[in-house]
C-alpha cells in the first residue's frame, strides 16, 4: 500500500467514527470510538511526517496521540464510569436513523463547500481536508442532539478533530507553536467542562442540560 | 525598548498569577495584583508618549506594541485596576456571608484561586493585543475561556453552574470556528507561497495580501469574524452574555463587559484589515454591519422590559459592542479612531457600573430593579457611582461616548451608511431610555429605614477614581486625537 492509500484509510476511519459516536448513546463506547479517531489521527500525522521528512511533523504526531488518542478519551471513558446511569431517558434528541441521515447530509454539504478550495491545490489530501469539514459538522450535530453533558462535551471533541484532521489534510500540519498551543487549551477546556459536569451530578443529581433552564429574559 | 516593554507586560501578569497561587498571605496577593494592573497601565502610556516605531515587530515576528495594542493594554491596565481594587472588598463581603450563613457546608470563597485566575485572566488578554499572529491570537483568546470560566461559577450556586457551563459551550464553540478559520488562512498563505512560519503572521498577510486566494479567504474571514464574534458578544453567539455576566462576581462582570468583549472585537479589527486588502471592503463591512445592526435590536428590544440589573447591564453592553460594529462597518479613519475612543470609555464605565451593583447585590441581596430603592438616600457613594456610570453609558456630555457616538454617526456620510446609523440612532435611544429609567427608579425615591443598604464603606475612592477618569477622558480624548487617529490610520486596511 502506497502512504497517500494509507492517508485516505486513515481520513475514511475519521470520518466512520465521527459518524458512529454521532448515532451511538453509550458513553463508553463512544469514548472507545474517539480513541479511534485519535489514533486515526494520529497516523495521518505521522504518514505526513514520514513522507516530508520532517522532525516538526514527528513531535505534533506524538502530542496528538498523547493529547487526542490518550489523554481525552481516557477522561471520557472515566467520566461514563462516574456519571449515574439515567435509564429512562433517551439520552439523544433523535433516533439512530435520523442521526445517520443528517451525518449523510453533513458529509455532502462539506464536500460542496470545499469545492472552492480544492482549485487552489488538487492534490489527494487537499480533497481529503472535506472530511475534515464533515467532522466539523457532525460534531455540531452531536453538540446540538445529544442531551447529556458528557454527550456534550464528545460533540465539542469531534468537532476539534475535525479542524485538526482538516489543518493536517489541507496544510500539511498546522504550525507546532500553534499545535502545542491548541491542544493545552483543548486539555484545560474539556478539564474545565469535566469539572462543571461533576459539579452538576452534585446540585442537580443529573448530567441533563436540559434541567440548565433558570437563566433567561422572561 | 518595545522589546522591554513587551515582556514586562506578558511577565508581569504570570508572575503575579503564580505569587498569587503560592502566597498565603491575602493583602499581599492583593497589592501584587493591583500592582500588575497598574504596570499595564504604565505599559500602555510609556508606548503611547515614547517615539517607538509603533509598526515595529519583535521576537521572530510574534508580538508588536503597535496603536491597537496600545490602547487596548489602556483599557486592559485601567478597568483591571478598578476591578482589582473592587474584587478585595468583594471578597471580604462574600467571605463575611459565608460566616453567618445558614448553609455551613459550602467552602469558603478561595481567594487563592480568584487572583490566580484573575492574573492569568489578564495576562490572556495581554498576549491577545500584542501577538501580531493569528494563531497565537487564538489561543490567547481561547485561554480567556478557560480562564474565566470558573471566574464565573465562582459563587458555586447552582444558577452560576448553570451560567458557567452556557459560558464554557457557547464560547469554546465559537472560538472552534474562528480556529477553523485560522486553518483556512494558513491553507491560503502556505498554498501562496508564504513560509509556514510567515504564513499566519499579520504585518505578512497585510503586506503579501495580493498572493492570497479570494475564495479560501473569503470562507476564513467569514469564519473568524463568527467565531470571534461570539467572544465580542455578537449576534448569532451573544446569548452567553447575559447569563454569565449575571452569575459571575461583581468584579469579573465589570473586566469581561468593560475589555474581554472589547480585545475580541480588536482581533476581528485585525481580521478586517487583512480582508479589507485581499476582498475589497465591502465584504468584511457587510457582516459587521448586520451583525452590529442585529446586536443592537437585539439588545435595545431586551432591555425596554428587563427586570434584572445585572442582566440589565450585560445587555447594555451587547448593544454598545454592536454599535463598536456598526462604526467598524463605515470603516472610515474618523470612524474607526471613533469606535476606539468609544471602546475605552465604554470600558471603564461599564466597569464603573458593575462594581457599583455589585454592593448593590452584596446588600440588597437580590438582582430585581424594583427592590431596590433610595441608593442615592442610603448609601450615597455607590448611587452617585452608578449615576456616573450611566451618564458616560448613555453619552452625555462632557463624557466619551457623546463625542464617539457623534463621530461615527456623522462619518456615515455614504447614503447606504445613513440608514445603518438611522437605526443605530433609533436602537441606542431605546436602550438609554430603558437605562436610564431603571437607574433612577434604583437610585431616586425615598430610602425608608427598614430597607436594606448597600454598603458605601470604602467606595467613595473608588467611585471618584471612575468619574476623574471618565471626565478626564471625555476632556482629553476626542476622535481626531492625533493617537487615535493614527491608530486607525493603521488598522483600516483601505487599500
Amino acid at each position: 500500500m502506497t502512504n497517500s492509500s494509507l492517508i485516505d484509510l486513515a481520513s475514511a476511519a475519521l470520518l466512520l467514527s465521527g459518524v458512529f459516536i454521532a448515532s451511538y448513546n453509550d458513553l463508553a463506547r463512544q469514548g472507545s470510538l474517539l480513541r479511534l479517531q485519535g489514533l486515526a489521527l494520529a497516523a495521518i500525522a505521522f504518514l505526513m511526517a514520514f513522507e516530508h521528512n520532517s522532525l516538526e511533523l514527528w513531535i505534533v504526531g506524538l502530542l496528538v496521540l498523547v493529547v487526542r488518542a490518550i489523554v481525552l478519551p481516557g477522561l471520557v471513558k472515566s467520566a461514563a464510569k462516574r456519571i449515574p446511569t439515567e435509564k429512562d431517558r433517551s439520552h439523544s434528541r433523535v433516533s439512530n436513523t435520523t442521526s445517520l441521515l443528517i451525518s449523510g447530509a453533513s458529509t455532502i454539504v462539506a464536500y460542496l463547500a470545499t469545492i472552492p478550495l480544492s482549485h487552489l491545490d488538487s492534490s489527494s489530501t487537499t480533497k481529503a481536508s472535506s472530511i475534515g469539514l464533515a467532522l466539523v459538522l457532525i460534531g455540531v450535530q452531536i453538540l446540538i442532539t445529544k442531551r447529556m453533558a458528557v454527550g456534550q462535551i464528545v460533540g465539542f471533541l469531534v468537532l476539534d478533530n475535525g479542524i485538526a484532521a482538516f489543518g493536517f489534510l489541507a496544510t500539511l500540519g498546522v504550525p507546532l507553536l500553534l499545535e502545542l498551543g491548541g491542544s493545552l487549551d483543548l486539555l484545560f477546556a474539556i478539564l474545565i467542562m469535566g469539572a462543571l459536569t461533576d459539579r452538576m451530578i452534585v446540585k442537580f443529581g443529573t448530567t441533563d442540560v436540559d434541567e440548565l433552564s433558570e437563566l433567561g429574559d422572561r | 525598548m518595545s522589546q522591554l516593554l513587551i515582556s514586562v507586560a506578558l511577565l508581569a501578569p504570570v508572575v503575579a498569577s503564580l505569587l498569587s497561587f503560592s502566597l498565603k498571605k491575602a493583602k499581599v496577593t492583593e497589592t501584587i495584583s493591583i500592582i500588575t494592573s497598574l504596570i499595564l497601565l504604565a505599559i500602555s502610556i510609556l508606548g503611547m508618549t515614547s517615539i517607538l516605531d509603533p509598526g515595529r515587530v519583535v521576537f521572530d515576528g510574534l508580538l508588536r506594541l503597535d496603536r491597537l495594542a496600545q490602547i487596548m493594554l489602556l483599557v486592559i491596565g485601567s478597568v483591571s485596576t478598578l476591578a482589582g481594587w473592587a474584587s478585595i472588598s468583594y471578597l471580604d463581603s462574600m467571605e463575611l456571608s459565608h460566616k453567618f450563613s445558614t448553609n455551613p457546608q459550602a467552602p469558603p470563597p478561595n481567594r487563592r484561586t480568584y487572583w490566580a485566575l484573575f492574573n492569568i485572566f489578564s495576562f490572556a488578554m495581554v498576549l491577545a493585543v500584542l501577538s501580531n499572529n493569528l494563531g497565537i491570537t487564538w489561543v490567547a483568546i481561547e485561554a480567556t475561556t478557560i480562564a474565566t470560566t470558573f471566574l464565573v461559577g465562582f459563587k458555586r450556586t447552582p444558577l452560576s453552574l448553570e451560567a458557567a457551563w452556557k459560558y464554557a459551550m457557547i464560547c469554546s464553540f465559537g472560538i472552534a470556528i474562528a480556529l477553523l478559520g485560522v486553518s483556512i488562512v494558513y491553507f491560503a498563505a502556505t498554498h501562496s507561497g508564504l513560509s509556514g512560519s510567515q504564513a499566519l503572521q499579520i504585518n505578512v498577510l497585510t503586506t503579501h495580501y495580493r498572493l492570497l486566494d479570494h475564495s479560501a479567504m473569503r470562507l476564513a474571514v467569514g469564519l473568524m469574524i463568527l467565531g470571534f464574534g461570539a467572544k465580542a458578544g455578537l449576534v448569532p453567539f451573544h446569548s452567553w452574555l447575559p447569563d454569565a455576566h449575571s452569575q459571575a462576581p461583581a468584579p469579573i462582570s465589570a473586566l469581561m463587559s468593560g475589555v474581554l468583549i472589547s480585545v475580541a472585537f480588536s482581533v476581528i479589527l485585525r481580521v478586517v484589515a487583512i480582508s479589507n486588502l485581499v476582498l475589497g471592503s465591502s465584504y468584511a463591512h457587510t457582516y459587521l454591519a448586520v451583525m452590529g445592526l442585529a446586536s443592537m435590536a437585539v439588545a435595545s428590544l431586551l432591555l425596554i422590559n428587563q427586570r434584572d440589573y445585572k442582566r440589565m447591564l450585560a445587555q447594555s453592553s451587547i448593544e454598545q459592542i454592536g454599535f463598536v460594529a456598526v462604526a467598524a462597518s463605515f470603516g472610515t479613519q474618523l470612524a474607526i479612531a471613533a469606535l476606539l475612543l468609544h471602546v475605552v470609555v465604554h470600558g471603564i464605565g461599564k466597569s464603573l457600573a458593575f462594581i457599583s451593583v455589585g454592593r448593590v447585590e452584596s446588600g440588597f441581596h437580590t438582582t430585581e430593579i424594583s427592590k431596590v430603592k433610595g441608593l442615592l438616600k442610603n448609601s450615597p457613594s455607590v448611587g452617585f457611582g452608578l449615576i456616573v456610570a450611566l451618564s458616560v453609558l448613555v453619552g452625555l456630555p462632557p463624557f466619551g461616548l457623546f463625542w464617539s457616538e457623534t463621530a461615527v454617526i456623522t462619518s456615515a456620510s455614504r447614503t447606504h451608511f445613513v440608514l445603518i446609523a438611522a437605526g443605530a440612532i433609533v436602537f441606542i435611544l431605546i436602550s438609554s431610555v430603558a437605562l436610564v429609567r431603571s437607574v433612577l427608579k434604583m437610585t431616586l425615591g425615598p430610602g425608608d429605614l427598614n430597607s436594606a443598604i448597600a454598603v458605601s464603606r470604602g467606595f467613595s475612592p473608588i467611585a471618584v477614581a471612575g468619574f476623574m477618569a471618565s471626565i478626564l477622558l471625555g476632556i482629553l480624548a476626542s476622535p481626531t486625537n492625533g493617537l487615535l487617529m493614527s491608530a486607525a490610520h493603521s488598522i483600516a486596511g483601505l487599500r
